[in-house]
């Protein structure tokens, strides 16, 4: 199906639990919130984001809201759970694992 | 996710969509804002922005699918659209339904009478652990299973820590008053711990104490059924207390049964059950009163030869007993045959079934029989959607272009194909409301109907579904991955007909198996059609059509000649009813049965007695006129012969002519029964025909008639209380019941007329098995046929459509309309003669398994397989004439135009 997405699979939920674990936000803010955190090197499709946020929302990891945004449209906010916090803690230590090791390969050779 | 949140979801799915909508919607607004922001124009903003937002469509598809909603979604999309296309093609929709509703329905029908009479478990505590004991009967060594009181407490006592016992009487219709009003109840005389035994537990009050079996006569009590206790008593609480007068005896009711409970014989549901200790107590004190069943639960960890062990040698010492009791001349090869003799245990599981026994083997005919229609209408419905198949190939093309891949397609049929089978399951079960009771009332005559706890159960529930389950992929399966296959770019090319011949191979493959299996139903039915027949049309060596019998019981104080008398009296009168040829009285009789069996000894023989029983019944004069026998020697009975101290005389059958007395003249020999001694010399003055007995199936056993008031024989006659009336009658006897009631009381007041029966009916009720079988098997054989017919003509039909083109050009090219014909018709006899071969084979293996079952024919009999054949052809001529004859209409110019 070649899913427009820049992003290795598996981390983009990684990146959406961490954008979300300080305050909700939706859908749009999390994108932009990526792509400006990683100075505009990662850039999230709409294609791939929501669907990951519908997966996130069913696995229970992050819970979904209407509340109305500065401009007074309603749009649908995104927060971590408790066990979307359990999550991300295990996929950050996984990720600094596989990056530390991926290093460790790189710098070797 | 669980199951209910995705209902929820589904259910909740426009909402879920609204916010998916208005999720994107947002997005897009922003971006659109932003794009403003960076100074683009409105309309090139919002360009922009749906350029980089991509396609809607496939983001909420995309999240629709990772809320995992997919395939329930798809699948009430697929029920949706199932239905769209069913209101699009209600001919289809209906021939199928009705084909499959027939197919599901008749098996439904039959699986509840053979789970009722072969399957079910009693329902009580561990049923697996019950168990019922027979007995050998000495001559004949066939089992029964009643015992007498004495025997049973023996018996009690000698399995004692193998396993415990109780003891019932069969169920019987029982004249009762409740509250002082009349009424008939089922009932069942049990012991004390019957209950208890089995695990039956009271729904209200309590059931018989154990204990009670010890005091004999002392606990007028009664346990009703939970059924008894709602259509009696509507379910009152206040039925406990209320009193069921049996006779002189007054039971009160102490408790109900669980719900579900009926007894233990299946086919017969008990009303009432009483303590068995309430029965006469000389029936209870008699060890030759041999009327009760002996039930009994295996003691945790004993295994069943462990409990019969002990009960081996309590019944060895008590035969032997018997013996020392009886005559002192008994032969060893007797003693040794006694001694021989083993009780039996049989697993009472699923219950004491007599149905079981003569109707298990029909049962499973006829459930075979009903599979084989299913298969057939799967067979019929596949050819349908193999038609339709074809038709829908733009369909399928339309919607693989548009992006279904071919799974999404052949779940798509699969769920018409479900939608079609459980539609005819919901339907099929509605309509065994009414065929479980026309099948089961063919179980048994109309005047003693069985009782079966048949119902819309879960088990029923569960079969029903399991095969429609398995119809529907067997039926939709092949076509759906036919249809599937489609070759988008010429189905959509204006394509007329493509990958013609594969379907039309397939389909004609199923047509051919469809006539086989058409074939075998018809053989069958066609056999078991004429064993009925050939059993009807019988000469059981009387004339039995016009001969009818009435019950009568003497009440009267008389006894001894003042009695034999009286009934002397009552077939003088009876004779002298208008219309009435011949009358006389019998104590038994042809189809009614023998008052008695024994071994006889013959008066000088030489060499070893034939021990084998011969059957007693005893009679008054003229009993051979009235059923138009003529005796092959010697003389009738005549008047002298009922006077008191007349000389002891008998008339033997053929039978026992030539068991007895060989190729010798009988006439004036002295024969006597085997037991007594000194022997009791009685004269055989005249040989009777052999007369059917019991069955119209076997030939009779040894007969000896004597007059009834003689008492030669000890176990039979001298001045019986209960009689059968025969009588002879000519023409009309409407008005012969109230004659004979008039005539009965007249005879002497002490008379009480029974029940009145034809001859004809009670011999035809031994049918009861082969009517059944003729009937089911017809009826189903007829229906195989429609079904083998309508599939022909539908595969022709849609065969000759297909090739208009093709016949088009032949008859352009100068085929005449008779080759034409002749072609089609060549085309379905190939198929037709290919199925019926394979039927032959098949009809010819099947018929050895039925063998037993028949009568008068065997099963290979060759007329018979002529005739389904004949059958067969004919209906299949006909299916296929229709479609030859629009064949050969074609107009050539018409066909070509289309092409």
């Amino acid at each position: 199906m070649g899913k427009p997405s820049d992003l290795v699979q598996g981390t983009l939920d990684l990146l959406i639990l961490r954008t979300v674990a300080l305050e909700p936000k939706h859908g749009w803010a999390i994108a932009k919130r990526i792509q400006q955190m990683s100075s505009e090197v990662l850039q999230v499709q709409q294609g791939s984001l929501y669907p990951a946020l519908h997966r996130l929302e069913q696995r229970k990891w992050i819970s979904a809201h209407w509340a109305e945004t500065e401009t007074g449209r309603k749009a649908k906010f995104y927060s971590l759970t408790k066990s979307g916090r359990a999550q991300l803690k295990e996929e950050l230590a996984n990720w600094s694992r596989l990056s530390a090791a991926i290093d460790a390969v790189i710098e070797s050779t | 996710m669980s199951f209910g949140l995705k209902l929820r979801a589904l259910f909740r799915r426009r909402r879920v969509e609204r916010e998916l909508d208005d999720e994107v919607q947002f997005h897009f607004e922003q971006q659109v804002a932003e794009n403003r922001a960076a100074g683009m124009a409105p309309a090139a903003a919002q360009q922009a922005a749906r350029r980089m937002i991509g396609g809607v469509a496939y983001i909420k598809d995309e999240c629709r699918d990772a809320r995992g909603l997919g395939w329930l979604d798809d699948a009430v999309q697929d029920l949706r659209y199932a239905f769209r296309t069913f209101r699009r093609a209600p001919g289809f929709v209906l021939a199928a339904l009705l084909t499959l509703t027939m197919g599901i329905g008749a098996n439904s029908t039959v699986f509840s009478i053979a789970d009722a009479v072969l399957l079910k478990m009693l329902p009580v505590r561990e049923p697996q652990r019950l168990f019922q004991i027979q007995q050998p009967m000495a001559l004949t060594g066939l089992y029964f299973d009643r015992f007498s009181f004495p025997d049973y407490r023996d018996m009690q006592q000698a399995v004692n820590g193998f396993a415990d016992l109780a003891t019932e009487r069969e169920t019987f219709t029982s004249q009762v008053s409740i509250d002082d009003a009349p009424d008939k109840v089922r009932r069942s005389p049990v012991s004390g711990n019957y209950f208890s035994l089995l695990g039956v537990r009271p729904a209200l009050g309590r059931t018989f104490a154990p204990a009670i079996d010890n005091e004999m006569g002392r606990h007028p009590e009664a346990v009703i059924s939970y059924a008894f206790w709602k259509r009696r008593f509507g379910l009152d609480p206040q039925a406990l207390g209320r009193i069921i007068r049996v006779g002189d005896t007054e039971f009160r009711i102490i408790g109900v049964t669980e719900p579900g409970f009926f007894g233990l014989q299946i086919g017969s549901m008990t009303d009432v059950w009483t303590p068995v200790i309430m029965d006469p107590e000389r029936w209870l004190r008699f060890r030759g009163r041999t009327f009760l069943r002996i039930v009994g639960r295996l003691k945790p960890g004993v295994k069943a030869d462990q409990a019969l062990a002990p009960l081996q040698v309590w019944y060895h010492r008590n035969q032997m007993e018997g013996l020392r009791t009886g005559s002192s001349d008994m032969p060893g090869s007797y003693v040794e045959k006694v001694a021989k003799l083993k009780l039996k245990m049989v697993p009472a599981a699923k219950g004491i079934s007599p149905l079981r026994k003569q109707y298990g083997e029909p049962i499973e005919i006829v459930f075979a029989v009903v599979g084989v229609v299913l298969i057939l209408a799967c067979g019929n419905v596949a050819n349908l959607l193999l038609a339709r198949a074809s038709a829908r190939q733009r369909e399928m093309a339309v919607r693989v272009s548009l992006g279904a891949g071919r799974p999404r397609l052949v779940r798509q049929l699969l769920t018409e194909g479900l939608v079609l089978a459980g539609a005819a399951a919901a339907l099929g079960l509605l309509a065994a409301r009414w065929t479980v009771p026309v099948l089961v009332a063919m179980l048994a005559p109309s005047d003693e109907p069985v009782q079966l706890a048949v119902g819309l159960d879960g088990r029923v529930l569960a079969f029903t579904m399991a095969v429609s389950l398995v119809t529907a992929i067997v039926f939709s399966l092949s076509p759906a991955m036919r249809a599937s296959k489609v070759d988008v770019h010429s189905a959509l090319k204006s394509g007329t007909r493509l990958s013609g011949a594969v379907p039309a191979l397939q389909g004609r493959f199923l047509l051919a198996m469809q006539m086989a299996l058409s074939f075998v139903l018809l053989v069958t039915s066609v056999l078991f059609v004429r064993t009925l027949v050939n059993l009807l049309a019988l000469d059981p060596g009387f004339d039995r059509h016009h001969v009818i019998l009435a019950g009568v019981t003497y009440t009267g104080k008389e006894s001894g000649p003042a009695l034999d008398l009286a009934w002397q009296e009552l077939a003088r009168r009876a004779a002298a009813i208008p219309g009435v040829e011949s009358a006389s009285t019998a104590n038994g009789g042809p189809f009614v049965g023998a008052s008695a069996s024994l071994p006889l000894r013959v008066e000088g023989a030489t060499g070893r007695p034939n021990l084998d029983p011969n059957w007693l019944v005893p009679v008054s004069a003229n009993s051979f006129r009235t059923f138009g026998a003529r005796l092959a020697m010697g003389r009738d009975f005549e008047p002298r012969d009922f006077a008191p101290g007349a000389p002891w005389v008998a008339i033997v059958n053929e039978t026992a002519a030539h068991r007895h007395f060989g190729n010798q003249n009988p006439l004036g020999r002295r024969i006597s029964d085997f037991d007594s001694n000194p022997p009791r010399w009685v004269e055989v003055v005249g040989v009777a025909p052999d007369m059917r007995f019991d069955s119209l199936r076997s030939a009779p056993p040894a007969m000896i008639y004597f007059p009834f008031p003689q008492a030669a024989f000890a176990v039979a006659g001298g001045s019986p209380r209960i009689m059968t009336l025969e009588l002879r009658v000519r023409g009309a006897t409407g008005s012969l019941a109230r004659a004979l009631r008039r005539e009965v009381a007249a005879a002497n007041p002490g008379f009480a007329l029974g029940d009145i029966v034809s001859q004809d009916k009670l011999v035809e009720d031994t049918l009861i098995r082969e009517r059944l079988l003729a009937t089911v098997g017809s009826f189903f054989g007829g229906i195989a046929l429609l079904l083998a017919g309508i599939g022909l003509y539908g595969t022709m039909t849609y065969s000759v459509s297909r090739r208009t083109q093709e016949i088009g050009i032949r008859m352009a090219l100068g085929a005449t309309r008779r080759t034409v014909l002749g072609m089609v018709l060549g085309e379905a006899l190939v198929t037709v003669t290919a199925g019926g071969v394979v039927g032959l084979a098949a009809a010819l293996f099947v018929g050895r398994l039925l063998a037993t079952l028949l009568f008068g024919l065997k099963a290979q009999d060759p007329a018979t397989m002529l005739l389904a054949a004949a059958l067969l052809a004919g209906t299949a001529l006909a299916a296929a004439l229709i479609p030859a004859l629009r064949a050969c209409r074609t107009d050539p110019i018409e066909a070509l135009r289309n092409e």
